[in-house]
């Protein structure tokens, strides 16, 4: 659809966001399989006061001094309550203050949230925004969980076959293998980096240090086979939780200086992108070429007899990129990027995610693991990575696939934290530095939903204050 | 009535003595069923319901598309009928419904809804001719996963499905057909071609 990469990057590039936005704070709050102890206005509640302390203001100080909610929750199947962004802002104590309602895009409903608040204070709407996202998946049992999930996709055709999510990227994951080869034992050791990764960050869901030996084993384990070919460690979590991001303009930043907030450093939205796929993913197309980079030229992928998207790449990853690298001025990812968190829903949908993202080229996903580049050089993984900390270290907090995935708060989760690389407070707020990204100055946040129907990628930059 | 009954539920309930120190571990939940017969229309996505019954493989075929610049053939029905780069209207077109299989898993959970099927194996089936996909399941072959020395040998395990031959098969004529896409399935194709 995209026939000429260079004047699409143009066009991209003269996008701009119209006035400076910054994040400059976030808060998390913790993820569990279940959180019975609080409601789910309580359990943002909680994700907000932790960003509010952060800022080092009070309850009634915040409500006072941020415009404005974007309330994102992903399923009113699960949390069987419509209006739940209405409640969620009454419960922030911000009525009567504006808010453009809830914000729903399935899995990248917290990366397409934190977008929409980027843009009501870029558009000089309002100065102090909070996006807020959550999900309290605990409210039903794993399977009629998935049934739920999986009514996000075509129930004319593909759900009622029986297909659902686990499947789905499955069959995208055994089709990556065919057409761009990778392999069993690279998406394994994305399971043992990212597990490993969140044995140091407290708010993770799930502490395992997995090894590649164990997660490979899991094939020969009938309890563990989920999807072939994916087991347990390849498949993230169902999470109760909550995460917001504090959003402001240039004058929102003096706002909270008058306040008394000191902040020694902010990140700055350096861009942002989104793109898009059919639903079903039967439908996408099998053209020649990838949209490019344009520091790619067609040869890299002349003469390949290529698929392009098929079902094993996400056209929608590119495009977000695309957009969001213009805007931001990338025009080496590998170089300029320090930190990305990305949506790791299964690990074989990070590596694919790798070559969407221009990390490294469309068949090189499996070798780009295999060398270690997106691994941490401070962690034993149990196996060599020897050209660790050579790219931008990629799901140091343990992403979703050990932190869990409470989907609408997913997105802000991925924000809050490469915000905590960036501002070089990991240490701070994980009680350890194992995980900090050596300065750390450019980080990269990409969500993504169903199958590569929605994607939203931001780039962030530090900025001292 | 009603009200009085709330009324008594609420003195028979014991208060503790001081709710602010209630034991937040220990919260009360409430349970609710919610069990809804939707009735939805197939709409324009009718005919290849009907099709299968009798069974017969609709595809969709955008005549001259104005994109691609031949026909454009869609496995299964855009919304609308409406082709997704030239938004033409599609006509409906009979195929031999045998193909190969372009990728597939074995499912060992699944959603609720489904939980007494599995295992089962989905797969996407290329059908020559046709431009995109169709997903269904695969039935008529051994599902057990075997156990394997490597990861190596469970690739090429798996490797040994894609482009196989398949074949539709539908649901008989004797049972109720459910006018929903398990009317049709897919199992090997053993034709020497």
């Amino acid at each position: 659809m995209i026939s000429d990469p260079w004047s699409y990057w143009t066009h991209m590039s003269k996008r701009s966001l119209g006035r400076p936005v910054y994040v400059v704070a976030g808060g998390v709050s913790k993820f569990a399989k279940s959180r019975k102890d609080k409601t789910f206005q309580a359990i943002v509640q909680e994700a907000v006061s932790s960003l509010y302390s952060d800022l080092g203001i009070s309850f009634a100080e915040g409500r006072e001094v941020f415009d404005s909610t974007v309330p994102s929750y992903f399923s009113d199947h699960f949390l069987r309550q419509l209006k739940g962004g209405a409640m969620v802002h009454d419960a922030l104590g911000f009525c009567p203050k504006p808010s453009p309602g809830r914000l729903e895009a399935g899995g990248a409903t917290g990366g397409h949230c934190f977008q929409k608040a980027v843009k009501e204070v870029a558009s000089g709407d309002v100065d102090l925004c909070l996006a807020v996202g959550w999900e309290t998946m605990s409210t039903v049992g794993t399977a009629k969980g998935n049934e739920f999930i999986a009514l996000a996709s075509d129930t004319f055709f593909d759900f009622p076959v029986g297909g659902y999510y686990n499947g789905y990227y499955a069959m995208m994951a055994v089709r990556h293998m065919v057409e761009l080869g990778s392999s069993l034992s690279s998406f394994s050791k994305i399971a043992v980096k990212n597990h490993r990764n969140a044995c140091f960050n407290p708010y993770a869901q799930e502490h395992y240090n997995l090894t590649l030996e164990g997660v490979l084993a899991e094939q020969n384990d009938l309890s563990m086979r989920i999807a072939l070919p994916l087991t347990r460690s390849h498949i993230c979590t169902m999470s109760d939780g909550a995460a917001a991001v504090a959003i402001a303009s240039e004058e929102g930043l003096r706002i909270l200086e008058q306040r008394g907030v000191k902040l020694s450093s902010v990140a700055r939205v350096k861009g942002i992108g989104n793109g898009t796929d059919a639903m079903r993913m039967a439908d996408r197309p099998c053209e020649q070429l990838p949209p490019l980079f344009p520091w790619e030229g067609p040869p890299a992928y002349e003469n390949r007899g290529l698929w392009y998207p098929g079902v094993h790449s996400f056209r929608g990853a590119r495009v977000a990129c695309i957009g969001a690298y213009a805007m931001a001025g990338i025009d080496n990812p590998n170089l300029d990027l320090d930190v990305v968190e990305l949506h790791d829903a299964y690990t074989s949908s990070e590596l694919q995610t790798y070559e969407d993202m221009g990390l490294c080229r469309y068949g090189e996903g499996a070798a780009y693991i295999d060398h270690g580049f997106p691994f941490l050089k401070a962690v034993d993984y149990g196996f060599e990575v020897p050209s660790a900390g050579e790219g931008p270290v990629v799901n140091p907090s343990g992403g979703l696939l050990a932190c869990g995935h409470p989907v609408g708060a997913t997105g802000l989760m991925q924000a809050v934290f490469v915000l905590w690389q960036l501002q070089h407070s990991i240490g701070t707020h994980f009680g350890s530095e194992m995980l900090q990204v050596p300065d750390a100055n450019v980080g990269a946040i990409h969500s993504h939903a169903g199958t590569g129907t929605y994607i939203a990628v931001s780039i962030l930059e530090r900025e001292e204050v | 009535m009603a009200a009085k009954k709330t009324q008594l539920d609420i003195y028979q309930t014991a208060m503790p003595l001081d709710p602010n120190a209630l034991d937040p571990k220990s919260p009360h939940t409430d349970g609710w069923q919610y069990a809804i017969r939707y009735i939805r229309s197939l709409g324009e996505y009718t005919p290849f319901f009907i099709a299968l019954s009798s069974k017969k493989f609709l595809v969709s075929r955008c005549e001259n598309c104005s994109y691609w610049k031949r026909n454009y053939v869609y496995a299964t029905p855009r919304p609308g009928l409406i082709c997704m780069y030239c938004g033409m209207q599609c006509k409906w077109m009979e195929i031999e419904p045998r193909g190969k299989i372009h990728s597939f898993t074995i499912c060992r959970y699944s959603a609720e809804m489904f939980k007494d099927e599995v295992p089962f194996a989905l797969i996407l089936v290329e059908f020559s001719g046709v431009d995109t996909l169709f997903m269904g399941k695969l039935r008529g072959v051994n599902l057990e996963q075997p156990t394997t020395e490597s990861p190596q040998e469970l690739e090429g395990w798996i490797k040994s499905f894609i482009g196989r031959p398949v074949k539709a098969e539908f649901r008989k004529l004797i049972s109720p057909k459910k006018f929903d896409p398990t009317d049709v399935w897919f199992i090997p194709d053993d034709r020497v071609i």
